[in-house]
């Protein structure tokens, strides 16, 4: 089996794990909807080789309620050599649109939405708008990581 | 040999780490570690199977099988990958006698996800050697990576980053810093892991 074939091997492992919440590889894939992002660009997306991407779908999926939720961010981060700040925004942007769209259902069943101050909908626009700049983010990102250079 | 007892022993802490739930990686260690090699086996192994999805759904299930049911499997009767890799060959013993029955064929002989087969062949050992693993893959990575990381210390704290390794001592023997306050190897590794992860950043980010 080559590098290749391995890879390939992996990378349709996670694919298979897309529809189970436990996995990173379900958040990704949320992720990947939410700012249209294709697979083939997904490990550019993460800084990452993409090796690295297919190992980071099959690593299970920290709950950011947990109050270890920054250490196994960190461990996953170190294992795909990816960037922790990114990750962690990641899980809690996939985890905020599912409770909001959860709540958006069941409101929805029950015509409570009426008395909503805000439209869940535009709620959810809201939280997807990829059309602020980008450099925030990343500048972001390295306002929370440490000084590290030498 | 000693490679493949300390394959063996890798296999254990993979076990019982998934067996604490308490790591979010190793379930990608595990898929990492055995899923190319346990489809390289049963090709090996099945080589007129005509359909290799075939396979690689017999290995995939095995592997999902384990990560949900780790208790069921007994270190005491075979390694890991012995026991992942008969699971899988059960798996796909079952769907060839189902595609063979509604071919018209033989009756379906039921292996109930592999027990039999585990129980049968739980010392067959000799393909484990299979598993010391050409880890290609992993090969591939660092090779890769080693045009980024140059300085040899530190490309041994990213291997270690790599095989999933989390204790602070291990990075710091690697980075020759163990006569250091435990607070400043703490630190060191940390700085240093960081300074890895943002070499690779700038190298692959978009």
């Amino acid at each position: 089996m080559t590098d290749q074939e391995s890879f390939a091997t992996l990378a349709n492992f996670a694919r298979r794990l897309r529809s189970d919440p436990r996995y990173m590889s379900y958040v990704l894939a949320k992720y990947q909807q939410q700012e249209n992002i294709e697979d083939k660009d997904l490990a550019r997306e993460l800084g990452t080789l993409p090796a690295l991407a297919a190992r980071l779908a099959l690593c299970k999926r920290p709950a950011s309620s947990s109050g270890q939720f920054a250490e196994e961010v960190r461990e996953i981060a170190d294992y795909t050599l990816t960037d922790e700040a990114q990750l962690a925004g990641i899980l809690r942007q996939v985890d905020t649109l599912e409770k909001l769209a959860g709540r958006s259902t069941l409101l929805a069943g029950s015509g409570a939405e009426e008395h909503l101050p805000i439209p869940y909908a535009g709620m959810l626009a809201a939280a997807r708008d990829r059309d602020e700049p980008e450099a925030d983010e990343s500048s972001l990102a390295d306002e929370e990581r440490p000084e590290d250079e030498a | 040999m000693s490679s493949q007892i300390d394959r063996k022993q890798l296999w254990q802490r993979l076990h019982q780490r998934l067996l604490s739930g308490s790591s979010p990686t190793v379930t990608g260690e595990i898929a990492t570690e055995f899923l190319p090699v346990i489809i390289r086996s049963l090709s090996r192994v099945f080589p007129n199977v005509n359909d290799p999805h075939l396979i690689e759904t017999a290995a995939e299930e095995a592997i999902i099988f384990y990560l949900d049911h780790p208790a069921q499997f007994d270190p005491a009767r075979a390694s890991l990958f012995t026991y992942l890799r008969m699971r899988a060959k059960g798996y796909l013993l079952n769907t060839l006698g189902q595609q063979k029955t509604s071919q018209g064929g033989d009756k379906v002989v039921e292996l109930d996800g592999a027990e039999t087969v585990y129980r049968v062949e739980a010392q067959d050992e000799g393909d484990a050697e299979t598993a010391l693993i050409e880890r290609e893959s992993q090969a591939d990575i660092e090779h890769r990576l080693s045009e980024i990381i140059t300085d040899p210390a530190e490309f041994k704290v990213l291997a270690l980053m790599l095989e999933g390794v989390r204790e602070t001592s291990t990075f710091a023997d690697a980075l020759g810093i163990t006569d250091q306050p435990l607070a400043e190897q703490t630190r060191l590794v940390k700085q240093c892991k960081d300074r890895i992860k943002k070499a690779v950043q700038r190298k692959y980010k978009i």
